[in-house]
């Protein structure tokens, strides 16, 4: 799983890359500015696709654009809008972190940052984002599953309402207005097949001389 | 980490780090040399703001190498240079400088 690390700090992105490298995460993006952050990930003007992160790990004091103002415009991208945020952040700027949350960040990691402390949280959100991809993809198949059903539904034919019949010769008048033998009309609305013969009542009626079997 | 002796008596300061970061540290020392020249260039020009971003960016990033006693000079740096007191930035640019000179690594 992807991860992209954002801080102004050169030394705290070799830091926690280092960390996060022999804790074995391998892949791991690096940005030293907002800026910079939005080109990875397809937000600047260059329109590109971006790459697929999975976790970010914002610095909240940044030059030009901080990490609070980062996170916030990054959870207005839906694509974008499950990916955990982890802010970064030295102790006196706790006070901060409740504008972080506000803006879409889910957790936060002390400066200094302490490698264990640091993996135990990296771990336990890619394990929740892993969680919610799978989520999201049993709710992508459920919808499917259900948009071939309601298609399967509506190909289904089915006999229902009122249907007008002649009371003499039983055929029925079908939806143009015309009139149709009772075999046809059911066959042309109904997955139903015929098989005739003759009942014992019109054995007699038609054929008098004839043993009903 | 683990600091023992007085800097200001010439003694060295014994810092043991993770020797994971070993590879990081030489590097990370040396910036902070150049940060103690860029320290002195800001106070002889009264510049604020640069010592208060240095300060926090040591601050910030000292005790995760295993340098605390930096993380500490470097938020005393950034609130000294928020009070603007020239005095309290020069003491603690001294104190980092000395701390520099006697810090000696045991990688464990």
């Amino acid at each position: 799983m992807s991860i992209l690390l954002v801080d102004d700090s050169a030394e705290n992105l070799l830091l926690l890359q280092s960390i996060l490298q022999t804790g074995g995460y391998k892949d791991l993006l690096t940005a030293e500015s907002a800026e910079q952050a939005f080109k990875h990930l397809g937000m600047d003007s260059s329109g590109g696709d971006g790459m697929s992160v999975d976790l970010i790990l914002m610095d909240i004091q940044m030059p030009d654009i901080n990490g609070i103002e980062t996170c916030r415009r990054i959870k207005e991208v839906e694509r974008y809008r499950d990916i955990p945020i982890i802010m970064v952040t030295a102790m006196a700027q706790r006070e901060k972190l409740q504008l972080a949350f506000a803006a879409g960040a889910m957790d936060y990691i002390n400066k200094p940052v302490n490698k264990v402390e640091l993996r135990t949280r990296v771990g336990s959100a890619l394990k929740l984002k892993q969680e919610m991809d799978s989520r999201k993809a049993r709710e992508q198949e459920l919808k499917k599953r259900t948009q071939e059903l309601e298609q399967a539904l509506r190909e289904v034919k089915v006999l229902r309402g009122f249907i007008p019949i002649c009371a003499s010769c039983k055929k029925i008048r079908n939806d143009r207005g015309y009139w149709q033998l009772v075999e046809a009309y059911i066959r042309e609305h109904s997955e139903a097949e015929f098989s005739h013969g003759i009942c014992p009542d019109c054995i007699k009626k038609f054929f008098p001389g004839v043993e009903p079997g | 980490m683990t600091q023992t002796c007085d800097p200001n008596r010439g003694d060295k300061i014994i810092v043991h780090v993770d020797p994971d970061l070993k590879d990081l540290v030489p590097g990370f020392l040396k910036n902070r040399r150049k940060d103690v020249k860029s320290l002195v260039a800001a106070v002889e020009r009264s510049d604020y703001e640069t010592i208060e971003a240095l300060g926090h960016t040591m601050k910030g990033d000292g005790g995760g190498y295993g340098f605390h006693a930096i993380t500490d000079i470097g938020g005393s740096l950034e609130k000294a240079a928020s009070n603007k007191n020239l005095q309290e930035i020069r003491k603690w640019v001294k104190q980092l400088s000395v701390y520099l000179e006697s810090v000696e690594i045991v990688y464990k």
